[in-house]
């Protein structure tokens, strides 16, 4: 799957990180959730971390030519740590703000603002035995 | 070009400055305040969009290196194991901060007289009491009365922010333990208030509140300081102070928006630029009369550097939570702030508890953890973490070291050329046996809360929000940079009125000291000076 966007990933690239993306979030049936290889999350992979190519394009050419499975990822994971967790922190940024992941786990999938949240009134009952030890602060001359 | 002189010129107009800014209007004085950031805009804060756990890596991170925006100065902090966060625009570090508004408590005026280390402050808690309760009006804090870690007296406005499932949990946990704790006070405005809706628990207070419940200074004193007719010129980027043949500062060169170099002649000058911005500056500020940087005949300019290290313990609980909705923090526990020998260490720290984290926070911290694999078992990981994880946080108290400091890089400049600040600072041995019990108190809380799963950090490197004591105040000149109202000894109308004036650091956040210490500071300028 190729994604046609404006990145600056080579086709090979594109194609290393499919592979490895597919690797750290899986499709699930059972969660009804979709994989980070997704075309539209994968899409938003490629776009949001076109600045990161210089960074990952040495990594990134170790896994051309190559079918990437678990073992494969491992080797890739001890080999290149830095770009690794760069490519990790792109993945996760990316998928989870992708509609259909975040309302696969029952959040609202909208901005914070404006609506905000419900918090629970507080029960202050609990500081009783707070109240009861008295003071704990020391007294300055 | 030469400005018409003012006669106070604020430098910063973060949280001290507005406070001064806001406190000297009163007067009939012309105050001018110039600040090298932009107003904010809280259309344009992360919270605002769906992807605002991204969002706040980028223009909104807290490291200004991660920023690295035209009025962010660049910090070299490479010898330091704890890193620089700040926020460089109107509100200063109230914009990003948690909110989170904890007094110091008497004896942290008194540490030489009472455990035996460093020096007393010369203001004592009584003292700032009432310009306390003034900033917490101001502030508009919320919190509850009667916490028995404080003299009576202490009340906020407004009714405390909602503690949370989270901030129940921990409190049962405290109460099992026999420790104290108390709901957060919180600058969160938890009733409509001066024009500002009240909190609706966005959560993400550290990126900016969009609702405008956070009292970050430039909604709560600026808007007052401008109708009482303060002037505030944003992208302003000061480069030095000047001095006359007596010593007496005469005014500063800086850059406006456009780049162009500028003089602003002044009366008094009146710095509120942070732990790392003030010494900078000072450094900058050499000449004929002050080789060695401004103010610095005791040669402390720039030492002295505390940090609050923190530490982390961090909880994952088998049901659910809060997640990151609600104010980032709820209740914090001072049993372990006040010194006792028999723990090995002198002073002490807070406990501050926070609520957990987003969707993208928590994925990625999980694969930190190794609780959240790759492939298969990811979502299933994930779902166990999903508004599962709660944190404590150790504030520790960081005493002065000479050693740790601030100076000048030789090389590294801003966007304007500016010699930007180093950073040289190591942990103490007293400060790491702090983090150590901190830790190991911590980790007993959340065994006591049914925490199945705790990871714990120490210290959180990005975690430098509080930069103290670079100035420190004091009455004598040889062991101090200012006076006790914030006067240099050397320049005799140079003020410097914020954290960086800290004798030392105690065990709770800055914020509420720092301003009441701003207005304490203008009421003395408007006692001695204004008349």
């Amino acid at each position: 799957m190729s994604a046609q966007h404006s990145h600056s990933f080579s086709d090979d690239e594109q194609t290393s990180i499919t592979a490895i993306v597919a690797q750290i979030i899986i499709a699930s049936m059972e969660f009804t959730q979709p994989g980070a290889d997704d075309s539209e999350i994968l899409n938003d992979i490629l776009t949001s971390g076109a600045a990161l190519q210089g960074r990952l394009g040495r990594a990134l050419a170790t896994l051309v030519d190559k079918a990437v499975d678990v073992g494969q990822a491992t080797i890739f994971r001890q080999s290149f740590l830095v770009e690794v967790e760069l490519l990790q922190t792109l993945t996760v940024q990316c998928y989870y703000r992708d509609a259909r992941a975040i309302q696969a786990l029952s959040i609202d999938v909208r901005p914070l603002f404006p609506h905000g949240y419900i918090q629970e009134p507080n029960d202050f009952s609990l500081l009783e035995p707070v109240h009861m030890r008295g003071e704990i602060y020391r007294k300055a001359p | 070009m030469t400005q018409d002189p003012v006669d106070v010129l604020i430098i910063g107009a973060g949280a001290s400055g507005a406070a001064v800014a806001w406190s000297l209007a009163d007067t009939r004085m012309r105050i001018l305040c110039f600040e090298q950031g932009g107003m904010p805009d809280q259309q344009t804060f992360p919270t605002t969009g769906r992807n605002w756990e991204a969002w706040r890596t980028g223009d909104f991170a807290l490291s200004p290196n991660q920023r690295g925006l035209p009025e962010d100065y660049p910090i070299n902090d490479d010898a330091s194991p704890i890193k620089v966060t700040n926020f460089n625009g109107v509100g200063g570090g109230t914009v990003l901060y948690g909110a989170h508004f904890p007094r110091l408590h008497p004896s942290d005026f008194k540490v030489r007289t009472l455990d035996g280390v460093e020096d007393d402050w010369p203001v004592d808690y009584q003292t700032l009491a009432p310009f306390f309760a003034e900033n917490d009006r101001m502030m508009c804090v919320s919190g509850l009365a009667g916490d028995q870690a404080y003299p009576a007296g202490k009340a906020p406005p407004m009714p405390a922010a909602p503690m949370g499932r989270s901030g129940r949990k921990l409190a049962e946990a405290f109460n099992a333990r026999g420790w104290h704790w108390w709901p957060c006070d919180l600058a969160i405005a938890t009733e409509d208030y001066d024009g500002r809706a009240k909190c609706n628990n966005l959560g993400a207070c550290i990126s900016g509140c969009a609702q405008g419940a956070k009292g970050s200074v430039d909604i709560t004193y600026w808007p007052h300081a401008l109708r009482k007719g303060v002037e505030l010129r944003t992208q302003c980027c000061v480069r030095e102070i000047t001095v006359d043949d007596q010593g007496m500062a005469t005014g500063v060169i800086y850059y406006d928006e456009t780049g162009k170099e500028e003089f602003q002649a002044a009366h008094e000058v009146v710095m509120a630029t942070n732990g790392i911005g003030t010494p900078r500056l000072l450094l900058n500020s050499t000449s004929k009369q002050f080789p060695n940087g401004l103010a610095n005949s005791s040669g402390l300019v720039g030492k002295n550097l505390m940090f609050h290290p923190y530490a982390s313990i961090q909880g994952v609980f088998t049901e659910p939570l809060d997640g990151h909705n609600g104010p980032h923090k709820s209740i914090l526990s001072q049993q372990f702030y006040e010194t006792d020998t028999s723990r090995g260490f002198v002073r002490g720290y807070s406990f501050e508890i926070s609520r957990g984290m987003g969707p993208v926070a928590k994925a990625l911290t999980g694969m930190k953890w190794g609780l959240v694999p790759w492939r298969a078992d990811h979502h299933s990981a994930f779902c166990g973490l999903q508004d599962r994880v709660t944190s404590l946080y150790a504030i520790c108290e960081d005493l002065p070291e000479e050693h740790n400091r601030v100076t000048l890089d030789p090389s590294l400049t801003d966007s304007n050329g500016i010699l930007a600040p180093r950073i040289e600072y190591t942990l103490s041995g007293n400060s790491k046996q702090i983090l150590a019990h901190a830790i190991a108190r911590g980790i007993e809380v959340m065994e006591a809360a049914g925490a199945k799963h705790i990871e714990t950090a120490s210290p959180i490197e990005l975690a430098g929000w509080h930069l103290l004591g670079t100035a420190r105040m004091g009455t004598e000149p040889a062991r101090s940079v200012v006076s006790e109202w914030g006067r240099s000894h050397d320049v005799r109308n140079l003020f410097i009125v914020d954290g960086r004036i800290f004798v030392t650091s105690s065990g709770a956040s800055q914020t509420s000291t720092l301003q009441a210490l701003a207005l304490y500071i203008a009421y003395q300028m408007k006692q001695r000076l204004a008349n």
